[in-house]
């Protein structure tokens, strides 16, 4: 199905990661995924912060939005309707990062790792990709064979 | 990388209307991602490359952990972060830059920010160990189509 050559190596023996090249994007959409779920767990079982989640997410309920990051997290993380759930976090995600940055205390930049909003900008721009290009070659999307 | 260059098949699609974007969009989504990752690390370089934060760190949180030749660290991580990220971002030496990236965050990960919880809100462990991850995954699929590795012909 690729229709396009593989990139020469410089050091060809090197190359250990040439079984794994395929799966690079399917590992970030994962990984994004499954990082998602402890946030769900955390507001669902352990009566975790929602403090950041600001007006227009409390709005809606805690638990709805954690019982949403728990199911919408597996779902990305195995790739399963995309699209729609991309979206739904990448909107939870810009929420979460705008009251942050109001929130912010003074002094402190939320463009540096750490307690700041960077981290949930961070998320909003990979959920963004998920829009654009959607489950991918290895996910749950693919073998359904149907996807928004 | 096979999300890149597979092509948006419209049978699949329930809303068939928008592949045409798709098609598009879909193939730059790889490249968006190793962009923005750059963009995430590119302020702490700034920061410690021209307001001091190489000193500051190597003081604090590297002595603290208690490593050899904090100042060597220090430079280091700044210029992984500065010239790094900008490496990274335009996708030159793409694995490389990607892989040490990836060991300075899951350092930064599991030296120093897992002492502070697990959720961003208190600056714990998945802010790093996200990035990590991801930088790990540019080590595994390169910098793809849309990358001056590509420019050149050959890579990492």
């Amino acid at each position: 199905m690729a229709g396009e050559a593989e990139t020469p190596k410089f050091i060809p023996a090197l190359a250990w990661y040439r079984p794994l090249e395929p799966f690079a994007y399917a590992f970030i959409r994962f990984c994004t995924g499954a990082l998602i779920v402890p946030h769900g767990v955390d507001r669902l079982f352990y009566s975790g912060s929602h403090a950041e989640l600001g007006g227009f997410l409390n709005g809606l309920g805690p638990s709805i939005v954690g019982s949403f990051e728990l199911v919408g997290g597996i779902f990305l993380a195995l790739g399963l309707l995309t699209r729609p759930i991309a979206l739904l976090f990448a909107i939870e995600w810009i929420a979460i990062a705008i009251t942050g940055a109001m929130g912010l205390k003074p002094g402190t930049s939320w463009l540096m790792l750490g307690a700041t909003p960077h981290y949930a900008a961070f998320v909003a721009a990979l959920c963004i990709a998920f829009i654009l290009r959607g489950g991918g070659h290895y996910s749950v999307d693919r073998l359904l064979g149907k996807e928004f | 990388m096979i999300d890149e260059i597979s092509t948006i098949d419209t049978q699949r699609l329930i809303i068939p209307a928008l592949a045409g974007s798709y098609r598009a969009l879909g193939p730059l989504a790889y490249a968006a991602i190793r962009v923005v990752t750059a963009l995430m690390l590119f302020p702490g370089g700034i920061d410690k490359l021209f307001y001091g934060g190489a000193a500051r760190i190597a003081a604090g949180t590297i002595t603290a952990m208690g490593w050899p030749l904090p100042y060597a660290w220090a430079w280091a991580v700044t210029c992984i972060e500065f010239f790094g990220a900008i490496m990274l971002a335009l996708g030159l030496f793409t694995r490389p830059v990607a892989f040490a990236m990836t060991a300075q965050l899951m350092v930064i990960a599991f030296e120093i920010m897992i002492k502070r919880g697990m959720f961003w809100t208190s600056g714990g462990i998945e802010v790093a160990l996200l990035l990590g991850l991801v930088t790990f995954a540019f080590v595994l699929g390169g910098g793809g189509r849309y990358s001056l590795d590509h420019v050149i012909g050959r890579e990492f």
